[in-house]
């Protein structure tokens, strides 16, 4: 048995067969997440490289393959991330069952992890650069396809991501060749500019940020948050990894500087902009313009350390709280959407009557998503508010304000939707499948806040081994 | 092949429209362009000349190996597909600035990687761009003649 061909070229091909089948959305969706789930089982529970006793049968599950002379390698520090990612997949893929409207998420998702995973395991490193753009192709069909046309948000999506790749494939290229001699770089500035550029593309940073909320407003919120999540997380993963292959790059001011800068940026634009939102789809776009710069905070901090895995660590925290958070506002505005309301905020009035188990859901995912008290994400943003604090308080006042922006508009449409509206019946519209996933999800969360200890060090320990080996 | 997947696309769309008399899409630009833009255009397109002769030699010093023409050829193709990029919106002339833009690259890495698999990549990237400018394009047609 080989490590990537489990992990990447079975996925592939269940996506090709799952896109077949997709006119059964049920059978698809259950296939897609128990084919997840089992992934995630097989990666947690299955150590690569050493012999694995069945009873009387025994194997190996390989770490490596090569194709044209180029390695896959997946090793055990690479696990953790193909768990968080096949589980969040399977998440996503179970809530669809609950919906109505037909969607090519099942097929298309099950590929983009793959993809994905593919990208992080790849070597030469660089070449994980051309797997991610691949991914991000699938998210741009992803949001076509949910939309019906290439809306101008969905345009910008595409050209930011077309234009990262060869830039960072450049930079990845030149810097492979001064990989032997670090101490004498003569094109210093040009892989600076190379690499900054790209990464400001690929991560969607100032000033390329702007198709989140246009995109949000248009496509299926469930489908959005989904790509947006599955990608970003592996967007961040991977240029940590990549930044860290050159100790002087990681380490380098310019690369701190733009993080530490951007995250600024992004937190205070993501915080402006939801106050000043009209729709809860740019709400959840700003909300996430906020997240993305809590994560570069994150990792210039991290990259600063002197032990930086413990700090980047924190990436892998935020994964599952951010991930549920955004799969719940999803299900809910999904459901609005299905009953025909808009997620225009002047239309929401009484919504929150009409569904009750949503309304409360996404009540919770505001809470989580600006890391406010007793919720699952508040010690993860509690940790880096604090270590900004001691370092720069203007970025620490920054991530405040971002957090306390994006409440304030999570509360504005709270109002709006719970507010009576007498022109339209009241009684719930909410399916039972509905209502039991929404609770589910609003119980994890719920529990992940109040006994953190039970979550937040496992999934501490995933970042550890993760970056540790990265 | 990129060219024949968004030529495939457009011949459809363009079946689509003779079957059903409604609006025409706009496939690139369906407006009339007004004199000063013309002018804006051609004064951007200068620039470019300008950029292409004053940096082809910064290019060549900084990648060994790479000649004049070449070197001339990539920052016009970088230039243009940038051009396309930032004056036009229809999803066509997206697919075709995306091209344009990722040709030069190709150009590029072409001189100074000589590696088949990497250039097989590249090709595969070019017709993910032309396959996502085709899918868009035709959902656009069909939703027109809806």
């Amino acid at each position: 048995m080989n490590a990537p061909i489990l992990w990447i070229v079975l996925p592939l091909g269940l996506s090709a067969g799952l896109f077949l089948m997709n006119r059964w959305r049920r059978v698809a969706g259950g296939i897609g997440s128990a084919f997840a789930l089992l992934l995630a089982a097989a990666a947690w529970l299955l150590p690569v490289g050493k012999p694995i006793q069945l009873g009387i049968v025994s194997f190996e599950v390989q770490p490596a393959w090569i194709v044209f002379g180029r390695r896959f390698l997946l090793e055990n520090s690479d696990r953790p991330f193909v768990i968080v990612l096949n589980l969040a997949i399977a998440f996503w893929f179970m809530g669809s069952l609950s919906l109505q409207s037909r969607s090519l998420l099942i097929p298309l998702g099950m590929a983009i992890s793959a993809m994905l995973i593919a990208a992080v395991m790849v070597q030469p490193f660089y070449y994980g650069i051309f797997l991610l753009f691949f991914a991000a192709m699938l998210s741009v069909i992803l949001f076509v396809s949910e939309r019906g046309e290439v809306h101008l948000g969905i345009k910008r999506y595409w050209i930011y991501q077309s234009l990262a790749m060869p830039l960072l494939l450049l930079a990845g290229w030149y810097l492979s060749g001064t990989e032997a001699n670090p101490g004498e770089i003569p094109g210093a500035s040009l892989i600076y500019t190379l690499l900054l550029v790209g990464l400001a593309l690929l991560l969607s940073s100032f000033p390329f940020h702007n198709w989140l909320p246009a995109v949000a407003q248009v496509v299926s919120p469930y489908a959005f948050s989904f790509a947006v999540f599955a990608t970003f997380l592996s967007f961040s993963l991977f240029t940590v990894a990549f930044l860290r292959q050159y100790t002087w790059l990681s380490s380098s001011a310019w690369i701190l500087l733009f993080f530490s800068f951007q995250g600024f940026l992004l937190t205070s634009i993501g915080g402006i902009g939801a106050i000043y939102h009209r729709h809860l789809g740019r709400w959840m776009g700003y909300a996430l313009i906020k997240e993305i710069g809590l994560g570069f905070l994150t990792i210039g901090l991290g990259l600063a350390l002197p032990d930086p895995t413990s700090f980047l660590a924190i990436l892998f925290m935020h994964i599952f709280p951010r991930g549920i958070a955004l799969a719940l506002w999803g299900l809910a505005c999904n459901l609005y959407l299905e009953h025909g309301e808009s997620l225009k905020i002047q239309n929401l009035v009484g919504v929150g009557r009409r569904y009750p188990i949503a309304t409360a859901a996404v009540f919770l995912s505001f809470l989580t998503l600006v890391g406010f008290p007793l919720t699952a994400a508040f010690p993860i943003h509690l940790l880096i508010w604090q270590a900004w604090f001691q370092n720069f308080p203007p970025l620490a006042f920054a991530a405040i304000f971002g957090s306390v922006g994006v409440l304030i508009g999570g509360l504005r449409a709270m109002a709006v939707l719970v507010r009576s509206d007498h022109t339209k019946d009241q009684g719930s519209l909410e399916s039972p499948s509905q209502i039991i996933l929404l609770a589910i999800g609003s119980v994890l969360l719920l529990l992940m806040g109040i006994f953190p200890s039970w979550f937040l060090p496992v999934l501490y320990n995933l970042g550890m081994t993760f970056f540790k080996g990265s | 092949m990129a060219a024949a997947i968004l030529g495939t696309a457009m011949a459809n769309v363009s079946y689509n429209l003779r079957a059903n008399p409604s609006p025409s899409i706009p496939l690139a630009s369906s407006t009339p362009v007004p004199i000063s833009a013309v002018v804006f255009r051609l004064a951007t397109a200068m620039l470019i000349g300008i950029f292409l002769i004053s940096g082809a030699p910064l290019l060549m010093s900084v990648f060994n190996g790479v000649r004049l023409p070449q070197s001339l050829a990539i920052l016009g193709l970088c230039g243009f597909g940038l051009l396309i990029l930032g004056f036009r919106s229809s999803t066509f002339s997206i697919s075709i600035g995306l091209i344009t833009f990722l040709n030069a690259f190709e150009i590029l890495l072409a001189v100074i990687e000589p590696s088949v698999m990497l250039n097989g990549v590249i090709a595969g990237v070019v017709l993910s761009i032309a396959f996502v400018g085709a899918y868009g394009l035709t959902l656009e047609g069909e939703r027109n003649r809806l």
